[in-house]
């Protein structure tokens, strides 16, 4: 937000007190062991990678590895750092190239605060909850990658790893997201891994003792875990296909949220005479919601190459922009396989105003080439409509209704079958018998949405997804994060958006998240306000209300204000600094809409819960005679800006102030306090209409544990100057 | 925990990383056709899971391509003995045998497919296969 411009300026100033205090309070700590000018320290110049500010190559890994740390470290908590280290090495090139590797550099048992006696545990999760790092090792977590992806023709289909960070822009076709590898293998060495013996399945140590995760790890047929299996059993179990279940709780929780059934497309759904088929899914989000979507299907027709005049698929492969865009906008569009990228197709559809697009094999079933699965569709960009798939023959039965009308389908999931990648409920492992040295230690590939922890990766998590596996590492011991949640609090803006945004802090003991909205419609200031639920991976504000009546100051009259509830908002953050905001209007005239945020300033997600910032001041606050407005107080990420917004009205009609301090013993000077206009809601916003007018300051002083007064100090002549007594809406408990 | 585990301990762990150091100042000596002919040679040079020496190599490639294999399968092999600390905890180095690795192989569709693997099976009962070479296979359409 332009005003606030001046207050990320202000982060710099505390840059180097933020240094001192984030290495001391460290989560994940790495050592980027590489020699100068090599791997993580590579001075090469790279090309500019979306949404990572490395100019060398080593700079572009070692942003590309921080932000996979700041991704765990913003779920996970513990009592002591966990080192790191990483680098890269010569591991070869061939046919089966090999990426990267890690895992945990040691197991233990029988440590201070062990949640299960005589069981195996990783050291890093040892380690974070005794609370003492392994002196008698380097690190906790070794993670190694292969340098000459990135210097030679390495590998047939892999030209170079992509450095990119930008979850809105996808790794280009013939590159693997680093942030992903970084993920997935930091996942291992977090403890996502089986500590029995590959061949023959035997627990180590001396005696053999059984490990944290086999405690979870269950055999259906068997009706038993790993536990009690006998190590011929285990190896049985490891290739039993989906009999092999992991049946943590909190996994298990998740994975009911997340996991969908089988595609399917019905025609004519609601007609006499519905046909239903299967359908395959696409890979990577957004996901189609499992209410799916009812539409009437059309034929895209355009010019470029592809089948002869006369074959039903003439004109049909959208390789080219479609010239039926009329017919097509706003429906189904049934696209035949063939002649150029499917992300050639989708962006074509997409560009035409289509609501997706089904894409037809061009292969018989049973044919080498054939695609008969779901995720088979490969794509290098990012667009809001799904891209399914079908078969040839299915292709054809929904295209004969087609010419010269067009067709009622919905293309959804078959509720009436299981989540994929579930038995009885319960999520699987791998446990293939092909390809056998993936098994156990990932989620099963049949997963559907697929997971940052399949064995076979995919640039699905590129963007920063963790799916279930969070849920996995809490179930074998990890602290979750609900002790840090006030890590996301402060002030969150899109950068290609200044001059709106939101602010979320923590009332009442840090525990009742509140958010703000502070935006615009058709040039007029507006707010939203509402509290929301913390459900781990996301925080849900499903009744963000707006208000409106009041008049300012002395005019302003509590009975005057209205409320109206008025839009969902979904926050997902990706780390504690960036977050997809959601939202979701109760009005059919406007639509979702949905904005990639970060916090104002920068601040380390790389904290542990004991060392996060001292947030108890952030909050809501009002003046008890004047419910219906109020102000909102945050201290922001570097642990020296304050940031103000006062949440008012004039004329019966919302408007917002914001400003920025830094506090001198129980007080806060904001003497740059801005009213902004000229914006407008959702896509219509445009960051060029905001004007800011320059409004006075505000001086607020700390007085009782829970009461601030605020004196406001207004140079326009509509806002009058004033002293107000405040009290937070919710408080906090008082030593 | 004895004094003597320890010492062997933490000796062992920064011998990895200079030994590594150590291989990267031949690798940038080489000349990176020749090193490519020596790893699609890997399998009359070296024994599969063992890396023993099959025949002696014939250039500075093949030489540092036995070098690089026997590293690794020596730092795969390695078994450090579980140490018992005052506390009562026993702590044992076990990294290779449960570690993953990544790869990355052409499936039979021409498509890119990334697979992860125990890391033990990249490095040590399976060597890479780099017989083979690489085609220009083109990305599926």
């Amino acid at each position: 937000m332009k005003g606030l411009s001046m207050i990320q300026s202000m982060a710099v100033a505390g840059l180097t007190a933020l240094l001192s205090f984030s290495l001391q309070a460290q989560m994940l700590q790495v050592d980027y062991s590489d020699p100068p000018n090599f791997g993580f320290n590579d001075n090469t110049p790279a090309d500019p990678a979306p949404g990572n500010s490395g100019t060398t190559l080593g700079e572009q890994r070692r942003a590309a590895f921080d932000k996979a740390m700041d991704i765990w470290s913003s779920r996970l908590d513990g009592n002591s750092l966990i080192r790191v280290n990483a680098f890269f090495e010569d591991i070869g090139c061939g046919d089966t190239t090999t990426l990267g590797l890690g895992g945990s550099l040691g197991l233990t048992r029988n440590f201070v605060n062990a949640p299960q006696p005589d069981t195996n545990y990783p050291i890093s999760v040892a380690a974070a909850l005794r609370g003492q790092i392994y002196a008698q090792f380097d690190a906790e977590i070794q993670v190694r990658f292969n340098f000459r992806i990135d210097s030679e023709p390495c590998a047939e289909t892999l030209d170079a790893f992509w450095y990119g960070l930008d979850p809105l822009v996808p790794p280009p076709l013939r590159t693997a997201s680093f942030l992903e590898l970084a993920l997935h293998e930091l996942g291992h060495g977090l403890g996502f891994q089986s500590l029995t013996d590959r061949e023959d399945r035997t627990f180590f140590g001396s005696p053999p003792t059984p490990d944290v995760m086999s405690g979870l790890i269950f055999d259906v047929d068997r009706n038993a875990s790993w536990r009690e299996l006998t190590p011929a059993q285990r190896v049985q179990s490891a290739t039993s296909g989906d009999n092999l279940v992991f049946t943590g709780e909190r996994t298990n929780l998740r994975a009911a949220e997340r996991l969908l059934p089988p595609g399917r497309v019905i025609l004519d759904p609601a007609g006499g005479s519905a046909q239903t088929f299967v359908a395959w899914v696409q890979g990577y989000a957004p996901f189609l919601p499992l209410e799916g979507l009812d539409a009437e299907l059309a034929l895209a027709q355009g010019p470029g190459l592809g089948p002869e005049a006369g074959d039903p698929w003439h004109r049909a492969l959208a390789c080219e922009p479609l010239d039926n865009g009329s017919q097509v906008s706003g429906k189904l569009v049934l696209v035949r396989r063939g002649e150029c990228f499917f992300a050639t197709k989708w962006q074509n559809v997409f560009d035409a105003g289509g609501a997706g697009i089904i894409i037809v094999d061009n292969q018989l079933a049973g044919a080498e080439g054939a695609i008969e699965r779901d995720f088979g569709i490969a794509v290098d960009r990012n667009l809001p409509i799904p891209i399914w798939m079908v078969s040839d023959q299915t292709g054809s039965a929904l295209r004969a209704p087609l010419q010269p009308s067009f067709a009622a389908v919905h293309l959804g999931y078959n509720t009436q079958q299981p989540p994929r990648g579930t038995n009885q409920g319960v999520i699987n492992l791998q446990a293939s018998t092909e390809n056998t040295d993936s098994n156990v230690s990932h989620f099963a590939t049949s997963l559907a949405p697929r997971s940052l922890m399949n064995p076979t990766l995919s640039n699905v998590s590129f963007g920063g997804d963790l799916d279930q596996v969070p849920e996995l590492l809490y179930d074998i011991g990890w602290p979750d994060a609900s002790a840090k949640q006030a890590q996301y609090s402060g002030n969150w803006f899109n950068p290609n958006r200044g001059g709106e945004g939101c602010q979320l802090t923590f009332d009442g003991g840090q525990d009742t998240s509140v958010l703000t909205c502070y935006l615009y419609n058709n040039g007029d200031q507006f707010w939203l306000i509402g509290n929301g639920t913390d459900l781990g991976d996301r925080y849900e504000f499903n009744e963000m209300v707006i208000t409106s009546g009041a008049d300012y100051g002395a005019a302003f009259d509590p009975d005057a204000v209205t409320i109206d509830r008025w839009v969902r908002i979904v926050m997902r953050p990706v780390d504690c600094s960036n977050a997809t905001f959601e939202c979701q209007p109760d009005f059919d005239d406007l639509p979702d809409f949905s904005s990639q945020m970060t916090r104002i300033t920068a601040g380390s997600c790389n904290v542990r819960a004991a060392n996060q910032l001292n947030r108890t001041l952030s909050g809501n606050y009002f003046d008890v005679d004047r419910g219906g407005e109020g102000i909102q107080l945050a201290l922001e990420a570097n642990g020296l800006s304050w940031v103000i917004t006062f949440y008012t009205y004039l004329d019966g009609d919302q408007v917002w102030m914001i400003g920025s301090g830094s506090r001198a013993g129980n007080t806060i000077a904001f003497d740059d306090v801005i009213l902004t206009r000229g914006g407008d809601y959702g896509t219509a916003f445009d960051p060029d209409a905001i004007e800011l007018i320059p409004f006075g300051r505000f001086d607020l002083e700390f007085t009782e544990c829970n009461d601030i007064t605020l004196q406001i100090t207004s140079n326009l002549p509509q806002f009058s100057s004033d002293t107000r007594t405040l009290t937070r809406i919710v408080p906090r408990e008082c030593t | 925990m004895t004094s003597k585990p320890l010492f062997l301990l933490l000796f062992f762990l920064p011998l990895s990383a200079s030994l590594a150091a150590s291989d990267l100042t031949e690798f940038f000596a080489l000349d990176r056709a020749e090193l490519r002919a020596a790893e699609s040679k890997i399998n009359e040079l070296l024994e599969p899971g063992t890396a023993r020496l099959l025949r002696e190599p014939l250039n500075d490639a093949e030489r540092y391509v036995v070098r690089r294999q026997q590293r690794l399968a020596a730092e795969l092999n390695q078994r450090s003995a579980p140490i018992d600390l005052a506390s009562g905890e026993q702590v044992q180095p076990l990294f290779w045998p449960v570690a993953r690795a990544s790869q990355v192989i052409t499936g039979a569709d021409g498509r890119a497919q990334f697979r992860c693997v125990t890391a033990s099976a990249v490095l040590g009962r399976e060597l890479p296969d780099f017989r083979a070479g690489n085609g220009n296979r083109g990305a599926v359409q």
